[in-house]
């Protein structure tokens, strides 16, 4: 080995500080958290002075109100719009409705139940429900697609990886 | 993992860590930082501080600045090592002005008086910061990844012998800069 070759082969990486740059790695995500929680709140405060002033300087529309209650009561034989009955279940209300359901409609369910714990932080219960929705999907369910979350991402091709 | 799936699963990744979500950051953190300060402690001829220092800065940087990472355009390693060393140049670079001062406040001694071995990992990581992007590149595959000519000229699609002819040219690039950095610090 020349001399150049000695000065070009690495020495040993130390990883002594590996913690505490995770640590404040973790914090600008934390602050990023806050500032995204603390703009929605700015925004809401300012729709809901935006319609106090409203109502403040355009007294004409208390009018409208007696309109609107005066209006006729539709058909109750016409087809209603579809409604969506778990939009405002927890991620934890629609896991048991996914115990109780079968079929397709169990995997749709587990699979929803796992997207709603994982944008809540909880990922111990998003990889449960999605395990649930996988086990109950074959080998099918496991082709990574666009809506994936980057957790469902991984546990398919974990399986695909398995599998092989 | 097919290139399509990586770019999903980077791209899925990368959305979680801009809605705050710590984990996905922990999963790019932890499958990648090995790998970075492997390349780093390289790039910085082992000086431990140095690597410290721009791994440190390397991962702040990349996390403000995630929402510029595009997954189709290249992996979320390769992004984060172009991170490192611009990092590292900037240091390099600090690292030569507050020389360049102390020496004008200080009177320094001949440089065959002071230079033994104490300035080697300093001048190994300056040659290494001056080559082009191409001869860094095929030099870390043969001493840092301990790739053989074969292998490198695989992966690159070349022939074994205009890789080479690369770390060749490569080796004889860093034999010059090293050699002119030790002139120019005496």
């Amino acid at each position: 080995m020349d001399e150049l070759d000695e000065l070009l082969v690495p020495s040993h990486a130390e990883d002594g500080r590996r913690e505490q740059v995770w640590l404040k790695t973790a914090g600008v995500l934390r602050r990023r958290r806050w500032f995204r929680r603390g703009r929605i709140v700015v925004a809401l405060a300012a729709c809901y002075a935006a319609g106090v002033a409203s109502m403040h300087y355009w007294p004409a529309s208390r009018q409208s109100l007696r309109e609107v209650a005066s209006a006729p009561v539709k058909d109750p034989s016409q087809p209603k719009s579809p409604v969506d009955p778990y939009q405002n279940d927890t991620p934890h209300q629609i896991e048991r409705w996914a115990g109780l359901a079968d079929g397709k409609k169990r995997l749709v369910l587990y699979r929803r139940a796992g997207d709603g714990f994982l944008s809540r932080g909880q990922e111990v219960s998003a990889l449960r429900c999605y395990k649930q929705a996988l086990d109950l999907g074959g080998p099918a369910a496991l082709a990574v697609r666009e809506e994936d979350t980057w957790l469902m991402m991984q546990m398919k091709i974990a399986r695909q990886r398995e599998k092989n | 993992m097919g290139d399509r799936e990586r770019v999903e699963y980077e791209k899925g990744l990368r959305a979680a860590v801009l809605a705050g979500q710590e984990s996905a950051w922990r999963t790019l953190y932890d499958a990648h930082d090995g790998d970075l300060r492997r390349y780093v402690s390289w790039r910085c001829g082992g000086i431990t501080d140095l690597a410290d220092e721009v791994i440190q800065d390397t991962w702040m940087t990349a996390v403000r600045r995630i929402r510029s990472f595009d997954p189709a355009a290249g992996r979320f390693v390769g992004w984060v090592h172009g991170i490192a060393a611009l990092t590292l140049k900037n240091h390099l670079r600090k690292r030569r002005r507050s020389n360049i001062k102390r020496r004008e406040l200080v009177e320094v001694p001949a440089a065959s008086e002071v230079h033994g071995d104490d300035d080697r990992p300093l001048r190994t990581a300056q040659a290494l910061a001056e080559l082009p992007p191409r001869y860094e590149r095929v030099l870390r595959c043969k001493y840092l990844d301990g790739q053989a000519v074969n292998t490198i000229a695989k992966s690159w699609n070349e022939s074994p012998k205009a890789i080479e002819s690369l770390l060749t040219r490569a080796r004889e690039h860093f034999r010059i800069a090293y050699e002119r950095l030790g002139r120019s610090d005496g």
